[in-house]
C-alpha cells in the first residue's frame, strides 16, 4: 500500500504541487492588501460600491457566501466568507475529482490503470489507497493555502490580522466540505469506472448544495437541504464559534458513506478498460 | 502453469468469449491467435482478474487469479495490448516505482533496458511507440515472473528488437516460465511458440502444437498463412 501511495503521489506530483502552492500565492494578496492603508481604503471603497446594491439582495449575497455584508470589508470577513465558503469547497471538490479521475476512473478509460491493476494488490488495497489520497489531498491543499496566506500575517505589521488557531478551524471545516464533494466524485467513478459519473455525482451534489445554500430563503426544500445535508450549510462560523461537532459529524458521515458505496461497486466489477 | 477452464465472459453488448479452455505448461510458449475482436485480450484480462467472468476457473501455478489475486500477480508478468504509461515520468523512475511495488530490485529492468537500447532518462511522452512498448515489456518482466501473459508483445518493435524480445522469451521458457502471448500474425508465433490456440468470434477453434499445425499445413499443400486464414474462411 505504501508503495502504491508513493506511485499516486509521484505520477501527479506537478498537479498536486501546483494546486497546493498556486492557490496559496493568490491568497497572499488578501493580507497584503490590508497591509497598506491606501490599498485597504481602495479595496474597501471598491467593495462598498460593489455591494451597495447587492446588500439588499439575499440571494446575490448568499451566492457569494455572505450572510453579513458589513463583515466583508475586513480581512477576517473576506477570508471566512468569500474564501472559506463557497470557493474553497468548490475548488477543492473540483481538484479532488480531477486528481482521483487521473488515478482511477479516467485512468481505467485511458488504459493507464491497467499497469496498476497488474500489480500484486487486492481491489481493497487499491481502493483504500486511493481513498486516502481523496481524503488528504483536499485537506493538504487547503491547509497549504491558508498557511501560505498566513506568512505575511505572521511576519508583517498589518492593520488587520487573523488568529491562527481559529483560521485553521475554518480551514478544516471548509476543506472537509470540498472533500465531501470530491469523495463522492471519486466513489461514483470507482463504482462505475466512468469519469463522467464522477463529475455527474460529485459536481451534481456540489451544484445542488451550493444552490440550496444560496436559495435557502426562497424555498423550503432548499432550506431543509441546507440545514440537514449540505456541506455548505454545515460550515457555520468556525472562525468565531469554533468547530461544531454536529457539523463535523454530518460532513464526515457523508464522506464515509460515499466511500463505502464506492467500495461496494469497485470490489467486484469488471474494469472499464478500452 | 497457466490454466484457463471453461471461461465465459460477456460484455453488455453480447460480445466476449464463451467456454474457452487453454492451458500452458511450464516451459511452454503458447501463441493465442485471432483477428481483432476474436477474444484474445478479453481472455487475458479475465485471467488477470480485470474482467469478472460469469463462468470459469482461472489459475496460474495452481493459484486462482480471482480468489487470490495478490499471490497470483506476484508471479505473473502482464503486458497490455495497448500499454498506456504515465507520461510525465521517465522510464527509470517508472521502473523504480514498479520494482518497489513488487518489492524487487531494478537490476533486471536495467539489464533489459540495455538489451533494448532504451534511453531510461528520457521522459515517456518523448518516447516513440516502439520505445514505450519496450518500457511496458520491461515492467512486465522486471520481477522475473513464472508466468507471462503478453498481449501483442511485438507491436511497435522494430525487427532488431523483436529478435531481442524473442531471445528473452526463449530464455524465460528455458527457465520454466509458462508464456501465453497473443498475436494476429502466424509468422510471429512461428518464431517463438511451441503451441497455438486460435480464437474466432469469442470461441476457441483450434489448440495444438505448432509442429502439428505446420505438418498439417504441409500435408494440405498450404503455406502457414493460408492454413491459418482457413479458420476464418478468408483464404484467397
Amino acid at each position: 500500500m505504501f508503495n502504491y501511495l508513493k506511485y499516486m503521489l509521484t505520477v501527479p506530483r506537478k498537479f498536486i504541487l501546483n494546486w497546493a502552492i498556486a492557490g496559496g500565492l493568490y491568497l497572499v494578496i488578501l493580507p497584503l492588501a490590508f497591509a497598506n492603508s491606501s490599498v485597504e481604503s481602495l479595496l474597501i471603497d471598491t467593495q462598498r460600491e460593489a455591494f451597495r446594491g447587492m446588500s439588499e439582495n439575499d440571494v446575490m449575497m448568499n451566492l457569494l457566501g455572505i450572510s453579513d455584508w458589513d463583515n466583508v470589508f475586513t480581512l477576517e470577513g473576506m477570508v471566512t466568507t468569500y474564501v472559506m465558503i463557497p470557493f474553497v469547497p468548490i475548488l477543492i471538490g473540483i481538484a479532488t475529482i480531477i486528481l482521483l479521475n487521473k488515478l482511477g476512473s479516467k485512468a481505467e478509460e485511458d488504459g493507464t490503470f491497467e499497469f496498476v491493476a497488474s500489480l500484486p494488490m487486492t481491489r481493497s488495497t487499491v481502493y483504500f489507497s486511493q481513498a486516502i489520497v481523496a481524503l488528504f489531498f483536499g485537506l493538504f491543499v487547503t491547509f497549504s493555502w491558508t498557511n501560505i496566506m498566513f506568512i505575511p500575517i505572521a511576519t508583517m505589521e498589518l492593520s488587520q490580522t487573523l488568529e491562527y488557531a481559529p483560521l485553521m478551524k475554518a480551514t478544516l471545516q471548509g476543506a472537509l466540505a470540498g472533500v465531501s464533494f470530491g469523495v463522492l466524485g471519486f466513489a461514483a467513478g470507482a463504482y462505475t469506472g466512468k469519469s463522467s459519473m464522477a463529475w455527474a455525482f460529485g459536481g451534481g451534489l456540489m451544484a445542488l448544495e451550493y444552490l440550496s445554500n444560496s436559495l435557502q430563503s426562497t424555498n423550503d426544500l432548499f432550506l431543509w437541504v441546507d440545514e440537514n445535508i449540505s456541506s455548505f450549510g454545515a460550515y457555520g462560523n468556525p472562525y468565531q464559534d469554533g468547530l461544531a461537532s454536529g457539523d463535523l459529524l454530518l460532513v464526515l458521515s457523508k464522506i464515509f458513506l460515499f466511500l463505502a458505496i464506492g467500495f461496494i461497486g469497485f470490489r467486484k466489477r469488471s474494469l472499464n478498460l478500452r | 502453469m497457466i490454466d484457463i477452464k471453461d471461461l465465459t465472459m460477456k460484455y453488455k453488448n453480447g460480445k466476449g468469449v464463451s467456454n474457452i479452455s487453454i492451458s500452458v505448461q511450464n516451459g511452454e510458449v503458447k501463441g493465442l491467435l485471432g483477428p481483432n475482436g476474436a477474444g484474445k485480450s478479453t481472455t487475458m484480462r479475465s485471467l488477470m482478474g480485470f474482467l469478472i467472468p460469469s463462468e470459469g476457473i482461472l489459475k496460474v501455478e495452481g493459484i486462482d487469479t480471482l480468489e487470490n489475486p495478490v499471490d497470483a500477480k506476484k508471479i505473473i508478468g502482464y503486458l497490455p495490448g495497448d500499454p498506456q504509461l504515465p507520461q510525465n515520468l521517465n522510464s527509470k523512475t517508472l521502473f523504480k516505482l514498479g520494482a518497489d511495488m513488487r518489492s524487487h530490485s531494478t537490476d533486471y529492468a536495467m539489464e533489459l533496458a540495455e538489451k533494448f537500447e532504451l534511453e531510461i532518462e528520457q521522459s515517456l511522452k518523448e518516447l516513440s511507440k516502439g520505445n514505450r512498448q519496450k518500457v511496458a515489456l520491461i515492467l512486465a518482466l522486471l520481477h522475473k515472473p513464472k508466468a507471462l501473459i503478453l498481449d501483442e508483445p511485438t507491436s511497435g518493435l522494430d525487427p532488431f528488437h523483436q529478435r531481442t524480445f524473442f531471445e528473452i522469451i526463449k530464455k524465460f521458457a528455458e527457465d520454466g516460465a509458462s508464456i501465453l502471448l497473443s498475436s494476429h500474425i502466424i509468422s510471429e508465433v512461428e518464431k517463438v511458440a511451441d503451441s497455438m490456440a486460435v480464437l474466432k468470434d469469442g470461441s476457441k477453434v483450434y489448440d495444438e502444437t505448432y509442429e502439428t499445425f505446420s505438418i498439417q499445413a504441409k500435408e494440405d499443400g498450404e503455406d502457414l498463412e493460408d492454413a491459418f486464414f482457413k479458420f476464418y474462411d478468408r483464404r484467397e
